[in-house]
């Protein structure tokens, strides 16, 4: 059995509040609680790369400036392609038809949600070396689409739909090649013909050929998929919901909230990002006479974003009285530093307090 | 603005794409247009549709989708609905979006303009290249043609607008030229507009009046000033080239907390 690594944090938000900050945020404050921690992101652009200061790579690489921590910035079709590769190791008759099968190509070609499904696959292998994983998810179509996929591809997985599939398409195949013409029993070669006659011979071939290769990989892919489903849903998985201080918040943090209960997760953690705190120069400003027109008019749109920041900060805490059911609510201050990796290290001095060393918390 | 029937809304997730779309459906109609915002059902954040919005359910989508493929919508049925078949099409990646995109191909047919909320994908513009590599996967049939015309008319600008949505933030900004680059390379066009949304506002000579003041407070107001100056220097940036629409962030407290603002602020007895 693949071990999932003993501390996982999964990290949900929408665009444009943090996510990957936060999330980089906790790998920094695990790795210097002297775990080797991985924080991988399931969302294509470089955001991750970006905020740790590292250049993108494909396979989990060290980040300089923080000894115990590695990044993973998967990339659709490599990781498909090596997944297949490291599966399929065996047969290797099979592995080299994936590469030239132009379904598994349309597959590998960065189609919405291959993404996903790639990091997925693969993420109990790679995860299983590390004490701690940070997943960054992607704002996606569903906000949390992700930690259910291993659900859908174990149902998928399941014996009896991939070996249906499997027992067709070989059956098929061989057909084709006119090794018997009594494979298929007549639903099924009705089936297929429905098919052949709608997608055209060679792409229902094509299509066999993934299936039957899905078949040989089967097992193998049922357990990374379990892995993965552990790390993302498992019982001590810490799950972080990261929000901005803008109106509807609240209804964001609710939806996270309600698509995880329906998992039976409760969230671990709220951070609140960007909090303006009343600074000291906007109240000395507030305060003074000689100021013109405009630079007043700039005064007063501080003081007025200060106050909204702050009564939408204390509405959040508020109304999430019912969701958040005792998960700590952490507001994290507006961090003026011109580099992202300063801004990362300041935030995890943030979250630490609110994150219990040790033991994962029950769920 | 936008003369395209077909008109699809591009952004991820959080960055009020959703609201654009049913705003740019609202305007068609306030111009007297048959228009209508077409959603999938499940996506985040949508809240309950207005009037004017249809919402789709994913799996009603790709029946209806695969109902020329087979001939009939019950065969499509029956075949789809294959213990094995339905199973894989749950993980099947950007099915659910080649089948919203092919309803609303076939809803221009009724309406003078549809406009698509297109899913958050994360994932750049690849749920637009997916009709032309079906098109490329599958040679000839119900299926080519279906799948090629959907790519004909994606990749032409009389028949669909491009608009992009997008935050002023530098992170979010990157990613938009990004989008617009894959745009090009993907489809060999570029976006038709760029709706930035919550532009920070700077009073016009604040940013001078602070620096010549000169004092620690107000050099402190100035540098806020000029981080907001810079991601609105940046925004128009991204835009370059393109129409953009900026919607200014005119901060306001909901309700409830602007009356609870006024009740506590102190005042003057009235019994005095």
């Amino acid at each position: 059995m693949t071990r999932a690594p003993a501390e996982r944090y999964v990290v949900f938000g929408t665009g444009g509040v943090g996510k990957t900050t936060t999330a980089a945020a906790l790998g920094v404050m695990l790795a210097r609680r002297g775990r080797r921690t991985l924080v991988v992101t399931t969302d294509p652009a470089r955001r991750l790369a970006d905020v740790l200061g590292v250049v993108a790579s494909a396979e989990p690489g060290p980040v300089p400036w923080q000894a115990g921590l590695d990044c993973w910035m998967p990339e659709a079709r490599a990781a498909t392609q090596s997944l297949a590769a490291d599966l399929l190791v065996g047969r290797p008759e099979l592995a080299a038809a994936l590469q030239v099968n132009p379904v598994f190509d349309l597959l590998c070609s960065g189609l919405a949600g291959v993404h996903d499904l790639a990091t997925v696959a693969s993420l109990g292998v790679r995860a299983a070396a590390y004490d701690a994983v940070v997943i960054d998810t992607a704002p996606a179509r569903h906000a949390i689409e992700l930690v259910s996929l291993p659900a859908r591809l174990g149902a998928l997985l399941d014996s009896r739909a991939v070996q249906w599939l499997g027992r067709l398409s070989a059956n098929g195949l061989a057909e084709r090649r006119g090794l018997s013409a009594r494979l298929l029993d007549w639903g099924q070669r009705r089936f297929v013909a429905r098919f052949e006659a709608a997608l055209g011979g060679r792409t229902v071939a094509a299509c066999m050929e993934v299936f039957t290769a899905l078949t040989v990989a089967q097992p193998q892919l049922a357990e990374t998929t379990r892995s993965a489903a552990e790390i993302l849903l498992g019982a001590g998985t810490r799950h972080v919901v990261v929000l901005a201080p803008r109106p509807g918040a609240e209804h964001e943090a609710a939806y996270f909230t309600d698509q995880l209960a329906a998992f039976d997760r409760r969230v671990a953690l709220f951070v609140i990002n960007k909090v303006g705190g009343s600074s000291a120069w906007i109240d000395e400003l507030a305060g003074r006479t000689d100021l013109g027109p405009a630079v007043r008019a700039a005064v007063e749109l501080a003081l007025a974003e200060t106050a909204i920041g702050a009564a939408t900060t204390s509405r959040i805490a508020w109304l999430l009285g019912d969701h958040a059911s005792g998960a700590p609510i952490l507001a994290v201050p507006v961090i003026h530093d011109a580099e992202p990796t300063d801004v990362v290290q300041a935030v995890a001095r943030f979250l630490a307090p609110a994150c219990a060393d040790g033991a994962p918390v029950a769920a | 603005m936008l003369e395209a029937p077909l008109t699809l809304v591009v952004g991820k997730g959080g960055v009020g794409r959703t609201t654009v779309a049913r705003a740019l459906a609202f305007a068609a109609v306030q111009q007297g247009e048959r228009a209508i915002c077409v959603e999938l059902a499940g996506d985040a954040g949508g809240g309950s549709a207005p009037p004017g919005s249809l919402v789709l359910d994913p799996a009603d989508a790709v029946e209806a989708a695969a109902t020329p493929v087979f001939g009939s919508r019950r065969i499509a049925r029956a075949l789809l609905g294959n213990f094995a078949i339905q199973r894989l099409f749950d993980v099947v990646p950007a099915i659910h979006e080649y089948a919203l995109l092919v309803a609303a191909l076939e809803l221009t047919r009724t309406y003078a303009r549809v406009v698509v909320d297109l899913p958050a994908t994360g994932h750049g513009v690849a749920w637009l290249g997916i009709a032309g590599r079906l098109a490329r996967l599958v040679p000839s049939g119900v299926s080519h043609d279906q799948a090629a015309r959907l790519d004909a008319a994606l990749r032409a600008p009389v028949t669909t607008a491009l608009v992009v949505v997008t935050l002023p933030e530098p992170i979010v900004l990157a990613e938009t030229r990004v989008l617009r680059s894959a745009l090009r390379a993907e489809l060999g066009r570029d976006a038709d507009l760029l709706v930035v949304n919550r532009v920070p506002d700077v009073p016009v000579g604040a940013l001078q009046g602070a620096r010549a003041l000169g004092d620690p407070a107000a050099a402190q107001l100035a540098a806020w000033l000029g981080a907001r100056e810079q991601v609105r220097t940046e925004a128009g940036a991204a835009a370059e080239g393109i129409a953009a629409v900026w919607l200014a962030d005119h901060p306001t407290l909901p309700p409830v907390a602007a009356l609870a603002a006024e009740l506590l602020r102190p005042r003057a007895s009235v019994t005095a």
